[in-house]
């Protein structure tokens, strides 16, 4: 399992590199930035709110590249005959999405966290506050464009996986600006992420290789 | 050996992912038409408001609604003379933007105003201007603690429990339980929900605690919490930018200063008038106003221990009408609420630099603006002192019919079951909640025929009538599906399934059905001649095996 | 164990509407090396496919090293080795690299086997796959499946692109690898002096069915290649069952007959042929009657059952 975790983590190693100097980045802009006075609040709130639309849709692409270039190199069907399941080639595909997702997501979310808790905010708040309630469906919403881009990369052609993943994200990323962060959309989104996963191991399991 | 097996795990988790988009789809689709109806309930003005006793009568409650439009009513005598008006607006369409969840949850964060917030040491806080000027409740000791600047002295705290107030905790001062605060500043005009008790906190003037009635148990009386606004004004409401509502005093022409002059308070040096009027209560805090749950309105005297209805909230349009529904709007049930009194004091002397007394202050009746659930009607109602309707105004969205068209083809388009669910659920969903909802929606037009409190057959003839292109739509897919299903050869079970399920659930149900059904090409029956499954083992329209070779070989063979 | 190291059950295979494959059963005894055969399109990388669970068959199944095709265990496939055709190798990744990850995933491997056939076969281990030319991939591809040290070891066309002597290599490599007792080969070829020179039994596939199903020895016993010289016009037809193909040229008619026995002989006779020469035929002259194509008689039944000998 090991081996094949690292074997899609280095065959999609671009969507990791980036991810982490994004992830570097912008950690030590919200870190080191609170030297800028004002300005620097306004910047945290913006983007807190921009930051996950790029990011969602580079998970999503993550997903559809895997599947593309899987079904296009006949990568799972080498791999199907040696000494490996279907079931295995999955997980660990969907290991190295979700290491992707925590890469690119989680040094952000800390970061932002701290910073919110050095600005001398409006209001006491307990736990971190809003930042740490917005950072977790952020990152939920983040696995669930990685699986969503993981239905949408089978198409054989270049142009229904880019432009399909790319409506089904944007469909899917108002879903924390109409829900909010509550218990709603931690449900929403477990439930989705968990469906998407169903049905990508369903089609990846009954297709042919 | 089939691998195509049927999976009713897979159809599921199709269905829900199809349900979710679309869902998100549709109520992007609503939250424009929505937002473009809202625009259309955007002012009542009433004038003149009723309240000033010199004023002509205005319109009694029960006739025509009042004019939309900025205009208000001059004197017949003096054309320089302003009438006394109360005037509600929405600004924006940021009423609806202000209930969608993330917003919401936003400013519920940042503003205490909106929700008491609690922080890490179990303090909820009723006001917050900086760590130095608050107002909040200690969970551990049960005070009300209060912090403010003082110019000389500095930062002052003070404790404040149902006994008194002191500088330092005192076990003397007693202890709240459950405090909710109902006043305008936070943290001042109490009601502790364990002990059913309103009280009255005085930090500045006296260090007092007045203690107001005691409900007995099972009052509906009990009230709710009340969140303060903006500066500048008592506005009790769900929300401070989103629903403005003002009184403005008479109003006289300056000729020599060439504008139109208000009186206040505290503006000393006019000569037109003797009385003033304003807002302020009239002996804060001992005496505010409190709303029930019920939705009734009432003058909380913690001096008296009374506490006499004098409004209520009056349920604005619905698509329905107003003649079938409750007169008072439940609390719960309306998207925002802003009510206010109206005082009245004698003017003092120009070089009295004051504020009149208390005791000189008389209560005139207060106003009450209300918006539906929907975010797209308006109700304003003024009430007497004796807390009797004075006037009464709406606005019900007239946005475009082709708005209202959309929005009622959008809502056509959920699964009819969660329509059905609306129509039951949906006086159980709160107002602000039902914004941000996705399956079940209860502000929508099945959703509020759910409310409607008109006779059974009223209901029974409209559902059918709201439902009706949901219905055509359902079955007409229904059909469809029976209809490839059949092709397709799913057993009878399977069909039953999708057929229900499609009836059920509608256009989800049918995108899952499609994407989910076997992709298998069809291929003829040597038997029938119709088209058959080739990874069935006979054929699902005449039962024949596959008797014949497809292709032709040779009729020789080699073989052990 | 069963004696079968693979076992078809009237597998059936549509491709969008189109059948290839109309009810293989096909055995593959264990420890033999299986030649199947067949023209383009007509199936055989379609069965391969199936049996290694990378392709649904439309209907039927395949039991191989005793375990369902569609879902074979990890030991099951630790113990197959499977060389494709077009040998297809991740193409970006370097022979190291490659092998690293045959070296990782495999049940068995034997590292000093590996590094002898790279030696044998020269091949730079720093370059990458879509960096070697055909023939080197197929000797990558061929010495990676049998690195694995395969109880079954599945070769789909493993000849195409290799030199004469890479051919020669390969063919004595699987020599080698045979001699382990109960190893199996099943592999398919268009170079038939190669299954030929390999091969115990040799399959055939034609019309989506398996024409042919036997031993090599025993097919060229079964199938006869006579050329009859009659004095006056030959006969219209000769109403023998099994006739592959049939050609004449005036007096002269050349038959390929299956199942050819006493009975046939003797029937044959009755038409009294000025001469019958039997003419001794190569695998790959029998391949070419048995797939060449518009030479079928109809099928003709009698009893309802169609006329093959089995």
């Amino acid at each position: 399992m090991f081996t094949l975790i690292a074997r899609e983590i280095e065959d999609n190693r671009v969507f990791f590199i980036a991810a982490a100097i994004v992830a570097a980045i912008f950690s030590a802009f919200f870190v080191y930035g609170q030297f800028y006075g004002e300005t620097y609040k306004v910047l945290i709130g913006v983007g807190t709110i921009i930051i996950p639309i790029p990011a969602a849709i580079a998970f999503c692409a993550m997903g559809v590249a895997q599947i593309y270039w899987d079904k296009t190199k006949k990568i799972s069907a080498l791999l199907a005959t040696l000494a490996v399941t279907r079931r295995h080639i999955f997980i660990a595909r969907v290991i190295a999405g979700f290491l992707l997702v925590l890469i690119g997501f989680v040094p952000i979310a800390e970061a932002i966290i701290m910073a919110v808790s050095k600005i001398d905010m409006p209001f006491p708040s307990v736990r971190g506050g809003l930042a740490f309630e917005i950072m977790i469906p952020a990152l939920l919403l983040g696995f669930a464009c990685y699986c969503i881009g993981l239905q949408a990369g089978w198409p054989s052609n270049k142009v229904t996986p880019t432009l399909g993943s790319l409506g089904l994200v944007i469909i899917l990323i108002p879903v924390i600006l109409i829900k909010g962060f509550g218990w709603e959309i931690y449900a929403i989104l477990v439930l989705l992420i968990s469906a998407c996963l169903i049905r990508a191991w369903y089609r990846f399991s009954t297709a042919a290789l | 050996m089939n691998k195509q097996t049927y999976n009713p795990i897979g159809i599921i988790a199709t269905g829900f992912i199809v349900l979710v988009l679309l869902s998100l789809v549709l109520f992007c689709g609503r939250f424009f038409c929505n937002a473009h109806l809202a625009l259309g309930s955007s002012r009542v003005i009433i004038s003149p408001s009723g309240l000033i006793p010199d004023e002509p009568a205005p319109k009694r409650a029960g006739e025509e609604a009042f004019a939309r439009y900025n205009i208000t009513r001059l004197g017949p005598d003096e054309p320089n003379f302003r009438y006394s008006s109360v005037y509600a607006h929405i600004p924006s369409n940021s009423v609806l933007i202000s209930a969608v969840g993330a917003v919401w949850d936003i400013m519920a964060e940042v503003n205490p105003y909106r929700n008491p917030h609690r922080d890490a040491n179990e303090r909820i806080y009723y006001w917050y201007a900086d760590k130095n000027n608050n107002v909040c409740f200690d969970k551990r000791s049960g005070l009300i603690i209060h912090r403010y600047e003082d110019k000389k002295t500095g930062p002052v705290e003070l404790f404040a429990g149902p006994n008194g107030v002191s500088g330092t905790v005192e076990l003397s001062l007693g202890r709240f339980y459950d405090p909710i605060a109902i006043d305008a500043l936070g943290g001042s005009c109490l009601y502790d929900k364990k002990t059913r008790c309103f009280y009255a906190i005085s930090f500045y003037d006296g260090k007092v605690v007045s203690k107001g009635l005691q409900l007995a148990e099972g009052d509906n009386r009990e009230p709710i919490a009340n969140h303060a606004g903006a500066d500048g004004g008592l506005f009790y409401g769900f929300y401070d930018e989103g629903l403005n509502i003002s009184w403005r005093e008479p109003v006289i022409w300056n000729v020599e200063k060439g504008e139109w002059k208000q009186r206040r308070w505290f503006s000393p040096g006019d000569a037109q008038s003797d009385d003033v009027y304003g807002l302020r209560g009239w002996d804060w805090p001992y005496t505010y106003l409190v709303l029930d749950k019920m939705g009734r309105i009432h003058i909380c005297n913690t001096k008296e221990q009374s506490l006499t209805q004098c409004g209520y909230l009056p349920m604005p349009h619905s698509f329905f009408g107003s003649e079938q529904q409750s007169e008072i709007a439940n609390p719960r049930n309306v998207l925002g609420y802003s009510f206010c009194q109206v005082t009245t004091s004698q003017r003092l002397p120009a070089d009295t630099n004051k504020s009149p007394a208390r005791s000189d202050v008389k209560y005139l009746g207060m106003y009450v603006a209300c918006l539906s659930r929907e975010g797209t009607a308006m109700a304003v109602a003024v009430f007497d002192p004796n807390g009797r309707l004075v006037y009464r105004g709406d606005t019900f969205g007239q946005g475009s019919p082709s708005a209202t068209t959309i929005l009622f083809l959008l809502e056509n388009l959920q699964p009819p079951v969660f329509e059905i669910a609306s129509y039951l659920c949906s006086d159980r969903i709160e107002a602000s909640a039902g914004h941000r909802a996705l399956f079940i929606l209860p502000n929508s037009f099945v959703g509020m025929l759910g409310r409607y409190n008109g006779t059974k057959f009223d209901r029974e003839v409209f559902l059918p009538l709201l439902m009706g292109p949901s219905l055509i739509l359902s079955i007409w897919l229904a059909f469809r599906v029976r209809k490839d299903a059949k092709i397709i050869g799913l057993s009878g079970t399977a069909k039953k399934w999708w057929t229900v399920g499609t009836i059920a659930f509608g256009l989800p149900a049918y995108i899952t059905y499609r994407l989910t059904r076997s992709k298998e090409t069809l291929v003829t029956c040597q038997n029938c001649g119709r088209i058959r499954r080739p990874d069935m083992e006979t054929c699902h329209h005449c039962g024949s095996k596959w008797e014949m070779p497809e292709l032709t070989p040779p009729n020789w063979r080699i073989c052990d | 164990m069963s004696e079968y190291a693979i076992q078809t059950e009237n597998i059936v295979k549509y491709f969008d509407g189109r059948c290839v494959l109309d009810g293989i059963n096909l055995k593959v005894p264990q420890g033999g090396i299986y030649g199947l055969l067949g023209r383009n399109g007509a199936g055989k990388t379609t069965i391969i496919r199936i049996l290694l669970g990378l392709e649904p068959a439309t209907r039927g199944g395949a039991v191989v090293l005793g375990a369902s095709s569609w879902q074979l265990p990890v030991s099951v496939l630790g113990q197959i080795g499977y060389v494709a055709e077009g040998h297809n190798l991740i193409p970006n990744y370097s022979v190291r690299r490659i092998a690293e990850l045959y070296r990782n995933l495999s049940a068995n491997w034997n590292e000093q086997f590996f590094r002898r056939l790279i030696e044998t076969f020269r091949l730079p281990m720093e370059r990458k796959v879509s960096q070697l030319s055909r023939g080197m991939r197929a000797q990558l591809n061929l010495s990676l499946a049998m690195a694995t040290e395969p109880k079954l070891l599945i070769l789909d066309d493993p000849t195409l692109g290799l030199d004469t002597v890479a051919r020669r290599q390969f063919l004595e490599l699987a020599v080698e690898l045979i001699s382990h007792d109960g190893r199996t080969i099943l592999f398919s070829s268009h170079i038939l002096s190669d299954v030929e020179r390999l091969a115990d039994r040799i399959g055939i596939l034609r019309a989506g069915k398996l024409v042919v199903d036997c031993e090599l020895e025993e097919l060229k016993k079964r199938a006869r290649k006579l050329r009859l010289i009659f004095d006056g016009q030959p006969p219209m037809e000769f109403p023998i069952t099994g006739i592959i193909a049939e050609k004449r040229q005036g007096r002269e008619v050349l038959l390929t007959v299956a199942n050819w026995n006493e009975n046939k002989q003797t029937f044959l006779n009755t038409f009294k042929p000025a001469s019958c020469t039997d003419i001794p035929m190569t695998l790959e002259e029998i391949f070419i009657e048995c797939t060449a194509s518009g030479t079928d008689a109809a099928v003709d039944y009698e009893q309802g059952e169609p006329i093959c000998s089995r």
